[in-house]
């Protein structure tokens, strides 16, 4: 049977450096496109990222054995990133930005841009408290009872910005792509 | 189990999208025995898991997970001599505590053992003494020897 994260984490917690391993490469990539989606860039998401198992490693011996790992360790991504929105300077601001691309390849980024420039521009228009519960919630293997423990909020007030947020995003998209929506009319019932 | 309506089952699923599996565990049997029940609400689900394969590709883009973790720099941030990691790479069952209880238990039974030794010692010591005084009475003619005590 797989480890549990809070399994992983007690064992790094007694300094069990191949569990760390074993930990960083389960949570390192949906941590990485969290800090990502959230900071726009690819540089401040590899030092958050880095900053954030530093954190794991050191203070793993005072988590409390009772909670989420899981939701610990992205509490620690989250907390980070809105350290560094809160650092920028105010005329920068996220939403609305332009995101840098990953490919290097301009055809493709090209392509990549045309199919997701939708999805991208709609979730930075979010005010920050919606983009962060979308994008916890939609990171792979999360639950709604873990993004509320990551955040730090209740599970009723996480439905009311999951609510909210998903309602602007539909319009939004509505807007951009409206073949789209009349062809799978996204959202309605 | 919570009471679910259709009402509520809509707004769920506006707010956690068409996966049950992602909804709060507190309102998952209840949604689940009024969908089994309500087939009309399929549709609701469909309609939003467009969305969510929308959101689900965003936030998952197998090129957002290629980092440029290091993680030896971390590791060497812990300094010194790994003393837990190595106890646990001799102990790897589990909690640390079950070998110390053991230790102790082991500890206890020596100590303990070492003190019926001890009685044991002067249990022998005595019956030495008593040996001898039969040794010595028979010697001297014991039935008609009074020993005052």
């Amino acid at each position: 049977m797989a480890e549990s994260d809070n399994d992983l984490l007690s064992l790094v917690a007694n300094g069990d450096r191949a569990a760390f391993d074993r930990l960083v490469y389960r949570h390192r990539g949906p941590a990485s496109a969290f800090a990502y989606r959230m900071l726009g860039n690819r540089s401040d998401a590899d030092e958050i990222l880095q900053e954030c198992f530093a954190r794991v490693w050191s203070n793993a011996p005072r988590w409390n054995p009772d909670g989420s790992a899981k939701s610990w360790i992205y509490r620690i991504v989250h907390n980070l990133c809105i350290d560094r929105l809160r650092a920028r300077r105010p005329t920068v601001d996220i939403e609305g930005r332009e995101f840098e691309d990953t490919k290097p390849n301009p055809e493709q980024q090209l392509a990549r841009k045309r199919a997701e420039t939708g999805i991208h521009d709609a979730v930075a228009r979010l005010p920050e408290r919606q983009r962060i519960a979308v994008s916890l919630f939609h990171l792979k293997d999360m639950t709604a009872d873990e993004v509320a423990n990551t955040m730090e909020i209740s599970v009723d007030a996480l439905e009311s910005l999951l609510r909210r947020a998903r309602a602007k995003l539909k319009e939004i998209v509505r807007e951009q792509q409206p073949d789209a929506y009349a062809r799978t009319a996204v959202g309605e019932h | 189990m919570t009471e679910m309506t259709i009402t509520r089952f809509r707004e769920l699923a506006d707010a956690f999208g068409g996966n049950l599996e992602r909804w709060p565990e507190q309102e998952r049997d209840a949604a689940l025995a009024l969908l089994s029940k309500t087939p009309d609400l399929s549709p609701v689900l469909h309609a939003s898991s467009e969305l969510d394969a929308l959101l689900d590709g965003f936030m998952n883009d197998a090129e957002l997970h290629d980092t440029g973790f290091m993680r030896d720099p971390i590791l060497e941030q812990g300094g010194g001599f790994d003393i837990r990691g190595l106890l646990n790479s001799l102990w790897p069952f589990g909690g640390l505590w079950q070998p110390a209880a053991g230790l102790a238990v082991a500890s206890l039974a020596g100590f303990l053992v070492g003190v019926n030794i001890d009685d044991l010692s002067a249990t022998e010591a005595s019956t030495a003494y008593t040996d001898q005084l039969t040794i010595v009475e028979r010697a001297l003619g014991a039935d008609a020897l009074e020993i005052d005590q």
